[in-house]
Order: C-alpha cells, then sequence, then structure tokens
C-alpha cells in the first residue's frame, strides 16, 4: 500500500462549542492530514478535545472556522450517506440495543449501503463476515450483545465500523473500558486491520506507550497549543513526547 | 363479537355478514352497527397505539416512552375538554364529530409544539422531558376548566376520558381508519432508520441517517396514530406502554421489520381481549376500556421489568 496519497486533511480548523453569542474554542488552527493506509494515534489530556475534534472530523458537530476536506471535497457537502460511505466511527457511546446479536450490529454497518428497506445483498452479507473474521468474533456471532465482554462489544463496534466500509475510521478512546490485555488486544487487532485493507485509522487514546510503538503518525493535543502531528520517532527525539507524558521518564 | 349482553353464535354472525337472511331483523343491527365497528375499531385502535408506542420507544431509547409521555393525549384531552366542559350544548351525531376533531386539533397542537421545538433541540431525552411538561400543562388546564363546570359537563367529559371503543358509526370509520393506516404507512418506511437508532443518534448519524428527518416522521405517525385513537375512544392507557416490551419478549428480536408487524398484532389481539373483558359475557353494563387495560397494564408492566431485572435492557 502506498502512503502518498492524501485522503482527508483539515485547513485551519477551530473545533469548540457555540452557546449564544459566546463561543469556547477548544483547538484552533488545526492542519492535518491523513494518508491512505495510515493509523494514527491522538494523544492528549482530558478534556483537552480529543473526542470533540473526532466528533468534528465526523460532521456530528459543526465547526467554528475552517474546512475538513475528504477525498478533495468538503465534508459539509456530502449528503448524509454518501459521507458515512466513507467515514466510519467506533464511539464512546453506551450501546443499549436489547435483544440485538453481534451479528446484527455488524449488519448495522451496512446501513449507508442498503435501501430504504434495509434488505442486505449477497455483497452486504460478504463484507460483513469478512468484518467478522478480520476482527475474530466468529465464536460470538449469534450471542446477545449484553452476554458478550466489554472487549469482545468494543470488537463488535470494530467490525460493525469496518463493514461500514469507508476509507477512514474515527475511534473515539476504543480501549478505554477495557484491562491491560483487551487493550494490547485491540490495539495490535486495529494495527492489523490497517496493514490488511489498507484503510485509514484515527484513533484517540490514552494509551501512550502502545501509541508510541504502533502508530504511523502521532498528533499531540495539549492545551491551548495547536496540534503537533509527526512519526513516533521525531516526536520523541524533538522530546515532545517526554514534555507531555512526564510520567514515562520516571517509569523508566 | 359473539360474547355481550346479548350472546350471537358465530354462525349467525358469518350468515348475517355474508348472506341477506337476516336483514333489519335486531341481530343484524346489533351485529352491523354495534358489535362489527366495535371490533375493528379495537383491531386498528390497538395497532395503532402498539406502534405508536415501539416508535416512541426507540426514538427516546426509553423503555417508559410511549405516545401519551409527548403530550399528545393531553393535548387531546384540552381539546375535548374545551369543548365539553365550556358547555354548548351540542347533541347527537355532531356531538362526537365535534369531539373527535377537537381532540384531533388539541394533540395537532401539542404536536406542533414539541416539533418546535425538537427542531432547536439535539437530544431526545429533552424532548421527552418537554412532552411530559406538556402533558402536565395541559391537564392542569383541565382541572381549573372542571373546577369552572357544571356537573353534568364534568360527566360528559369522565365519561370520554373512560374510553371506549364501540362509540364509532360507519361514518366516522371513514375517518378514522385511513388516518390510522396512513400513519403505520409512514411508521414503516422508518424500519430501517429504528434499526439504526437502537445504537444512539450518534452512531445512526454517523450511518448516514439524517436524524431531524427520521424525527420528524416519528413524530408525525406517532400523533397521527395516537390522536385518532384518542379521539375517538378516548385515552387509552397503558397498551402504546406495554405492547412493544411483550413483542420483544416474545419474538426476542430488536429488529423493527419483525417488531413492527408483532406490535399490530400483539396490539390489536390485547385491545381486543380487554375489550370482550370490558363488556363480559352475561353483565348488562359496559365496563370502561380505560380502566381495564390500566387493570391488566400495570400488572403486566411490573412483571416485564421485575422479570426483566434491567429495563434498560430490553427496549430497543
Amino acid at each position: 500500500m502506498v502512503k502518498t496519497d492524501n485522503i482527508f486533511h483539515t485547513e485551519k480548523l477551530a473545533i469548540g462549542y457555540k452557546k449564544g453569542r459566546a463561543t469556547n474554542i477548544l483547538m484552533d488552527n488545526i492542519n492535518l492530514s491523513v494518508k491512505r493506509g495510515q493509523m494514527i494515534c491522538l494523544l492528549g489530556a482530558n478534556g483537552v478535545g480529543k473526542s470533540t475534534l473526532i466528533r468534528t472530523l465526523a460532521r456530528l458537530q459543526p465547526t467554528l472556522e475552517g474546512n475538513v476536506i475528504l477525498l478533495g471535497k468538503n465534508i459539509l457537502d456530502y449528503k448524509h450517506k454518501e459521507l458515512a460511505q466513507n467515514i466510519s466511527l467506533v464511539l464512546t457511546d453506551p450501546i443499549q440495543g436489547g435483544n440485538l446479536n453481534v451479528l446484527e450490529l455488524v449488519q448495522m454497518g451496512r446501513y449507508p449501503h442498503t435501501s430504504w428497506s434495509g434488505q442486505l445483498s449477497s455483497i452486504d452479507d460478504e463484507k460483513v463476515n469478512i468484518a467478522i473474521q478480520q476482527c475474530e468474533i466468529d465464536y460470538i456471532r449469534n450471542s446477545n450483545i449484553f452476554e458478550i465482554s466489554d472487549g469482545q462489544l468494543q470488537k463488535a463496534l470494530i467490525a460493525r465500523a469496518l463493514a461500514q466500509d469507508g476509507d477512514l475510521m474515527l475511534l473515539d478512546e476504543p480501549t478505554v473500558h477495557l484491562d491491560a490485555n483487551n487493550r494490547f488486544t485491540i490495539m495490535e487487532l486495529l494495527k492489523k486491520l490497517v496493514e490488511e485493507t489498507g484503510k485509514s485509522v484515527i484513533i484517540s487514546t490514552h494509551q501512550v506507550e502502545m501509541a508510541l510503538e504502533l502508530a504511523d503518525e502521532l498528533w499531540l493535543a495539549s492545551c491551548g497549543d495547536p496540534i503537533v502531528s509527526g512519526k513516533p520517532k521525531e516526536l520523541i527525539e524533538k522530546k515532545l513526547i517526554a514534555k507531555m507524558f512526564p510520567y514515562l521518564s520516571k517509569l523508566s | 363479537m359473539s360474547l355481550g349482553s346479548v350472546y350471537i353464535s358465530p354462525n349467525e354472525i358469518f350468515q348475517v355478514l355474508f348472506s341477506d337472511t337476516f336483514n333489519e331483523s335486531a341481530i343484524y343491527n346489533i351485529i352491523i352497527h354495534y358489535r362489527f365497528p366495535k371490533t375493528i375499531t379495537s383491531v386498528f385502535a390497538g395497532a395503532a397505539l402498539g406502534f405508536a408506542g415501539l416508535q416512541m420507544q426507540t426514538l427516546f431509547r426509553n423503555p417508559l416512552a410511549g405516545p401519551f409521555v409527548l403530550g399528545i393525549s393531553s393535548g387531546a384531552s384540552l381539546g375535548v375538554a374545551l369543548l365539553v366542559l365550556s358547555g354548548i350544548g351540542i347533541t347527537g351525531i355532531l356531538a362526537s364529530w365535534s369531539m373527535a376533531i377537537a381532540s384531533i386539533v388539541g394533540s395537532s397542537i401539542v404536536l406542533l409544539l414539541v416539533l418546535l421545538v425538537s427542531i432547536n433541540i439535539r437530544d431526545s431525552m429533552s424532548l421527552l422531558l418537554i412532552g411530559l411538561m406538556f402533558g402536565a400543562f395541559t391537564s392542569a388546564i383541565v382541572s381549573v376548566l372542571q373546577y369552572f363546570s357544571s356537573a353534568n359537563d364534568i360527566q360528559n367529559f369522565l365519561f370520554w376520558t373512560f374510553g371506549s371503543t364501540g362509540n364509532l358509526n360507519w361514518q366516522e370509520m371513514k375517518v378514522f381508519i385511513p388516518v390510522v393506516v396512513g400513519g403505520m404507512a409512514i411508521g414503516y418506511t422508518q424500519a430501517k432508520p429504528l434499526n439504526a437508532l437502537l445504537l444512539g443518534e450518534n452512531y445512526a448519524q454517523s450511518m448516514g441517517l439524517t436524524i431531524k428527518k427520521v424525527r420528524i416522521a416519528l413524530v408525525l405517525s406517532t400523533s397521527l396514530l395516537a390522536g385518532v385513537v384518542t379521539a375517538f375512544c378516548g385515552p387509552i392507557a397503558f397498551l402504546g406502554l406495554a405492547v412493544p416490551h411483550i413483542a420483544r419478549i416474545i419474538f426476542k428480536s430488536a429488529n423493527h421489520h419483525v417488531l413492527i408487524p408483532a406490535t399490530l398484532l400483539l396490539g390489536a389481539i390485547l385491545l381486543l381481549i380487554c375489550d370482550i373483558i370490558a363488556q363480559m359475557p352475561g353483565l348488562d353494563l359496559i365496563l370502561p376500556i380505560n380502566a381495564i387495560t390500566s387493570l391488566f397494564g400495570a400488572p403486566v408492566v411490573i412483571w416485564l421489568i421485575v422479570k426483566s431485572k434491567n429495563m434498560s435492557r430490553n427496549f430497543g
């Protein structure tokens, strides 16, 4: 997979919230780009605006300034369905779809590809099966989503996003409720998926060590400063990682 | 249909419906003008309320949502209260018509207010609360009206709130059935968005669903269904709330392509059963249907909550 193809970038993006006339800008002047087949980890302290950035990039909330460009076109110019065919999401929102099993959950990923009746074609079924295989959840495909563990549920949600089959997947803290083993498994899985499918993935996470090891690129978000992006090695050499995560040096 | 103050055998019913033998007899009159419309009304009203409840529970992701929490029935009550308690003495056929219209106008006004608010509000939980507030507001007005009304008017109004499926004649059916079918048709086109909404609004949007469009379609469908049923049959409690839960437990599915037909069927069956109980064979009187649905609906809901331990897991 050639990693030079730019599929997604932001131009002077400002994110935050508007309340009446007051605007609360969390981050501004964000100029980032994503290449095809890249795994990007977004690191930053709680409250710095990682989730807001993810939601803004997915058009779940409006930008304050600037543009988000996907495949050469502003995301605001996409129809809902069109955008969903290109960007898929894994969020931290609690799932409450009682009676839903894993297979049905993954099938929902095909939503933007089916007609109003929601009937799945053989292509849809195949994509769902592939996503289930790739996320290694075949053995629980008929389990109710409340019978499975948090780690399994996260894999199922990733499979759902994968079945949606966009070029870009955005994941908001996919490892947040998981134990150490599962955190590791999920990140490894994401890395494997990026390599196998050539999709680009943006993950917000607090797992600095794993991000340093697995990510093709890191986005460092800190309060007040613009986001810094770069290869993990470069950022370590520039001492930016040490500056942002002082606890790491104390550990080693 | 055969049960009631006068027992009529199934055989006779078929003869009345499909041949000319009993023309103009007493039995013919009972069946064509009372029992048959009543049965059809129960079937449609039950199906409509069940479906409306299902849509609301999924949209609001709340197991306690139903057509009534949106304030639609309160709006209808307000319309009827204004009419009945104002003491305008309309009698005969005009009375039932004006009652229906007042009720539909009342529920549409509340609906429009809720819709207006929903345009400016992102999350459905606030919408639910606003619906509840509208309900409280309108019932307060109804209480004030009652305070200033004559005993006779209050009695009329109370009879309406008891609910009945037996008040419709064929003329009224011509309004009732098309509106119910229309509301169901709108609701059915939303089966796929309803499925997506199971994961919450953020996920639904990320799957390409236009949340405002879907929300408007669902509120419109629900208010048509609940509004017209309330207008003609009075506020029938619990059915809209209980039927979707029963459907989920029986069919063990979250898929709305399964749940919609299931709620339609179960709603129709349940209201028919309540209706039969309401006009117990051998008894000369007809009990208020609203009391029956509450009498049986409340324990069913309590049983469901206890059985599933955690209600939030069981709703779609």
